[in-house]
């Protein structure tokens, strides 16, 4: 298992996180602890289930 | 910035690097002592309701032509643990980013609804509190709204229901192993971060001590949400609606049924 991070997870992690683009990390970032933040305060929202709305949502209006 | 292509790789990149962090640490929800603090009964009556919604929303789903992989999502979505369960076997299934979403936003309303219905349901009929507490913990999809439903009904029972919903949480780490090994290229193949969810939660269960793990917890769901927003980029809401109704009234019955079978039976044992 060691074996199979190292090669297949930890090589790529810095290039995901390049081609994914800190900028758009940022913004990720925000939605998912924003949707965390929100099912805090009133867990009849699960946070996974706002983190998609939020997502979908961000995309229609930006 | 956000071509179509752009949005995709994006997609693609983050669930590759985001999604397994936020499996391998959900490893910390699942509490196996749970299964000893409970009475055998209780655990026993919770599998079997569990278990029933999923079966019978994977038969009806059979009958009515829904894909499998939806089936699939959305029976262990309301049997195990809501959208968590979704979005750990997700990498394992490979379903079609509109699937995955409708799944996601099916769960939500079919758990809200219950959420809504419970508390009405169990001061109609009556309910003991340790019925109900089951009752609530056995078949309602999301912690959140377990908590919610059985939040009228004093500390007590909120804190039976939580444990009761423990046991079925509990399930992901056997079901994903089995899912896993149903799904994968090659023979019994179990992917890495199916390996360290499992071993997290066996050792958070046994050994963290209790800071860890509620440290450990908002890192396993912010970086779920982050991966669910980023899919959220790529699906729009007309790709969901080609999913149809189906799937909804689907998991309606699945939750229904065992719902009424509950009060049928499981109030009297």
């Amino acid at each position: 298992m060691i074996h199979e991070i190292r090669n297949t997870y930890l090589k790529d992690f810095g290039n995901n996180l390049k081609l994914v683009g800190f900028a758009n990390l940022f913004v990720l970032l925000l939605l998912g602890i924003l949707a965390y933040i929100v099912s805090i305060i009133d867990p009849a929202f699960d946070a996974l289930f706002l983190a998609l709305i939020f997502g979908i949502f961000w995309d229609v209006y930006r | 910035m956000y071509t179509d292509e752009r949005k995709k790789l994006v997609v693609e990149r983050s669930l590759k690097f985001l999604l397994p962090i936020g499996i391998t640490f959900y490893g910390v929800n699942i509490n196996f002592p749970y299964l000893s603090y409970l009475p055998i009964k209780v655990v026993i009556l919770t599998l079997f309701f569990a278990s029933l919604m999923g079966i019978i929303i994977l038969l009806l789903a059979r009958k009515f032509g829904v894909s499998k992989n939806l089936a699939l999502l959305l029976a262990c979505g309301t049997s195990i643990c809501g959208v968590s369960a979704i979005a750990i076997l997700s990498p394992l299934v490979n379903p079609k980013k509109d699937e995955f979403s409708a799944a996601i936003i099916i769960i939500t309303v079919v758990g809200l609804t219950g959420a809504m219905l419970y508390p009405m349901i169990g001061y109609l009929l009556s309910l003991p509190p340790d019925t109900y507490a089951l009752l609530s913990g056995a078949t309602l999809h999301q912690t959140g709204l377990v908590k919610i439903a059985s939040k009228p009904f004093g500390s007590k029972v909120v804190m039976e229901a939580l444990a009761i919903k423990g046991v079925r949480i509990a399930m992901i780490a056997l079901v994903a192993l089995i899912v896993s090994i149903i799904y994968s290229e090659y023979k019994f193949y179990v992917p890495w971060y199916i390996g360290s969810f499992l071993i997290v939660a066996l050792f958070s269960s046994l050994y963290l001590p209790n800071i860890v793990v509620s440290v450990l917890r908002p890192i396993s769901t912010i970086a779920f949400s982050i991966t669910l927003a980023s899919i959220g980029f790529t699906v729009n809401v007309k790709q969901i609606q080609r999913v149809r109704l189906t799937p909804l009234i689907l998991s309606y019955i699945g939750w229904f049924c065992s719902v009424v079978i509950f009060v049928l039976v499981g109030g009297k044992l």
